[in-house]
């Protein structure tokens, strides 16, 4: 049983990862290969800043609020554990800041410490009229992805630098199963009009005497496109932009400009801070995660794909959870293919 | 008296801050700091300099909340200002937790530090030990980064500094008009004084920039202060132990009472050992003193003796004490034209 991940971000090593552990014990044949053009540090999820945080609203999409709860449940488990340093996990906490009431968000019973900030706090970011503080999770993939690829090697997981130019090519070579985690470039695989990028640019500097994420809100200008703040184990990260349908991943002076200038007001002291590096990418964004099965038939050919693409800005947020979902999509693959024993009956 | 002629003697977080506040409170005074030690070598430089204050047994709460405040809030200026990474000051969240819940469960400082909360069922799952615990936030001074801040604004201001090794107060009384004791330990040889005594701290220095929160054990002995730059684990409270060496057996002890607290700091690195003598008293010495000798006068305002709490109230006390400076002075002004008649 050949099960072939097409992605080696964040999705598709934790997708893998999830898989092994829970089939390999099960389905003795089963043998995992991982394919991607890109690997850490090069994929879209190194450039992410890494802070668990969902979107304001779900948007009554309560699939990915569960995704996002098994997630960051997941992760706290791992953070007293030996691993939690190596994987790149650890505790922040932070403030987000808006202009005007906002209703609680979806996740405010998820994260630890949820509350309202005090008038005492709010003299500290002029122009911003209420917000949230609570305690959250890092978890950096340029930590995360190097962990997670040693954990499948060490499983006997096996790694294929190409890029795969569609399903058949895989079925064609004997693989059964494709869990395509293609994120940005799902629609070379199979066109989807509804995946567009959500293009960001972030600044990444030194400033270690930042303990706390910031993210403004402005409701008008949308998700991430007002200035965040957030700081890594090494570095900080400055970002604020999102561009929805722009598919440049150059740096772009006049984003550089608006990065710059809004984190500096937010934070004054940020002036000091040493610029390290600078970085664009495209948020592989979608109305909701596709998460579902299909049967690919082309002539002789036939394969089962699981879909597992269009996390946006909150792929590290939900990745767990969506694993998980996906390791369950592929044991009704492999119930079908009775490759897996059906729960016992009763006895007639 | 044209210009006042002040000695500020000890350079640490209290004898520069006086300074400071002088230079503030009386612009005409000439301000000169004597002192054995400058940053990195004083008691000052060890401390994790944590706005978590003290509480002092015979020094009256209301007064210690107000030196408190006062610290807080100048603090809390400097640390939204484009200078908080010079001065190294910033903002840090945390907790404080107790095996058992403590009688005092709202400690006088709890409305001055921000978002100070019980910490919910939740957050304590964290800490197994632990019943009861705190959460807020509150300011970190990174020493040496706001000594040689201090330094730097008293050099601006025409302060001088110099090393110099005070045998007796006395030898200053030719030279200056008014002396400022802020020597700390030093008084104990200074002054003889048999209410101050040294707790010593050990404490370890590392390498651990993932810990971006405070943890306090609510017994004090037992800490993880995150820094600019390093990560501040401790401690002890040796009661009368003079002794500046690091100790090994208690360096290791350190570091198991602070992993059990923050497991991940199994993979800090680059561990230092640092030790300083907290100058510690029943209560703050922050007074006036006319010492003579034969005739001769020499107005003294003490400020000393802030044991574990020194930076959580410094700048109250450096306000206090630079009051009194200018009372000495006003006296001697007063004396003076008397003199004249």
């Amino acid at each position: 049983m050949r099960v072939a991940v097409i992605g080696a971000g964040v999705i598709g090593l934790s997708s893998a990862l999830c898989l092994h552990e829970q089939f390999h014990g099960l389905v003795p044949s089963l043998e995992l290969e991982v394919y991607a053009d890109h690997f850490s540090p090069h994929t879209t999820s190194d450039g992410a800043a890494g802070l668990w945080q969902p979107y304001l609203s779900d948007h009554g999409n309560l699939q990915e609020t569960l995704w996002n709860k098994e997630t960051f449940d997941y992760l706290l488990r791992h953070l007293h554990s030996p691993a939690a340093k190596e994987m790149g996990l650890f505790l922040i906490s932070g403030y987000n800041l808006f202009t005007e009431p906002v209703p609680d968000p979806s996740w405010k019973n998820i994260v630890l410490g949820f509350r309202n900030l005090t008038p005492k706090e709010l003299e500290l970011f002029p122009g911003y009229s209420c917000g949230w503080f609570n305690t959250a999770l890092m978890l950096e993939c340029r930590s995360y992805l190097p962990w997670l690829t040693n954990r499948l090697t060490q499983r006997g997981v096996k790694f294929f630098h190409k890029k795969v130019e569609s399903f058949q090519e895989l079925f064609s070579q004997g693989v059964d199963v494709v869990l395509n985690c293609s994120g940005m470039r799902a629609g070379d695989l199979q066109p989807d009009p509804e995946l567009q990028p959500g293009r960001g640019q972030i600044i990444k500097v030194l400033a270690p005497w930042v303990k706390h994420f910031i993210v403004t809100h402005n409701l008008k200008s949308g998700i991430y496109n007002s200035p965040y703040i957030i700081p890594g184990s090494e570095f900080t990260v400055l970002g604020g932009v999102y561009q929805h349908g722009n598919w440049s991943e150059e740096n772009n002076a006049k984003d550089h400009k608006s990065i710059w200038d809004s984190c500096c007001r937010l934070l004054p002291t940020l002036q000091k801070a040493k610029i390290v590096t600078e970085w664009s990418g495209l948020r592989p964004a979608r109305p909701s995660v596709r998460l579902e099965r299909e049967s690919i038939r082309l002539g002789n050919l036939q394969g089962e794909v699981i879909h597992n693409y269009g996390h946006g800005g909150f792929g590290i947020t939900i990745h767990w959870g969506c694993a998980m979902a996906a390791a369950r999509l592929l044991g009704s693959i492999l119930q079908e293919k009775k490759q897996l024993a059906s729960p016992p009956g009763p006895r007639l | 008296m044209a210009s006042p002629k002040v000695a500020v003697v000890g350079a640490g977080v209290i004898g520069l801050s006086t300074a400071l506040c002088i230079t503030e409170t009386c612009p005409s005074c000439s301000v000169t700091i004597l002192s054995d030690q400058f940053s990195p070598n004083t008691t000052s430089d060890v401390a994790a300099g944590m706005l978590i204050p003290h509480t002092y047994p015979d020094t009256p709460i209301h007064r210690q909340r107000q030196w408190f405040k006062e610290t807080f809030t100048y603090l809390f200026a400097i640390s939204n200002s484009a200078e908080a990474s010079e001065a190294g000051i910033h903002l840090v969240s945390g907790w404080q937790v107790f095996k058992s819940t403590p009688k005092e469960e709202l400690p006088f400082w709890s409305d001055i530090v921000l978002g100070f909360r019980p910490m919910s069922e939740a957050e304590l799952q964290k800490f197994p030990h632990h019943q009861f615990g705190q959460a807020f936030t509150t300011l970190k001074c990174d020493c040496p980064a706001y000594l040689l801040w201090l330094e730097k604004r008293l050099k601006a201001s025409g302060a001088q500094m110099y090393t110099r090794k005070v045998a007796d107060l006395w030898e200053l009384h030719s030279e200056y008009n008014v002396v400022v004791n802020c020597t700390g330990m030093g008084a104990h040889q200074l002054l003889g004084d048999k209410e101050l005594f040294p707790v010593r701290g050990q404490v370890l220095k590392v390498h651990a920039p993932w810990v971006k929160h405070f943890i306090r054990d609510g017994d004090g002995l037992t800490y993880i202060y995150p820094g600019i730059h390093r990560v501040t684990l401790g401690g002890t409270r040796e009661k009368g132990s003079w002794s500046r060496s690091p100790d090994p057996d208690t360096t290791r002890d350190i570091f198991d009472r602070c992993c059990s607290l923050e497991p991940s700091l199994q993979g800090a690195q680059d561990i230092e050992m640092k030790v300083g003598l907290r100058p510690s008293r029943q209560c703050v010495r922050v007074q006036r003193e006319v010492l003579s000798q034969g005739g001769v006068k020499l107005p003294v305002v003490h400020n000393y003796g802030h044991g574990a709490g020194g930076f959580s109230v410094h700048r109250g006390t450096a306000n206090e004490a630079a009051h009194l400076v200018a009372e000495c002075i006003s006296a001697l002004q007063g004396s003076s034209s008397r003199a004249k008649l």
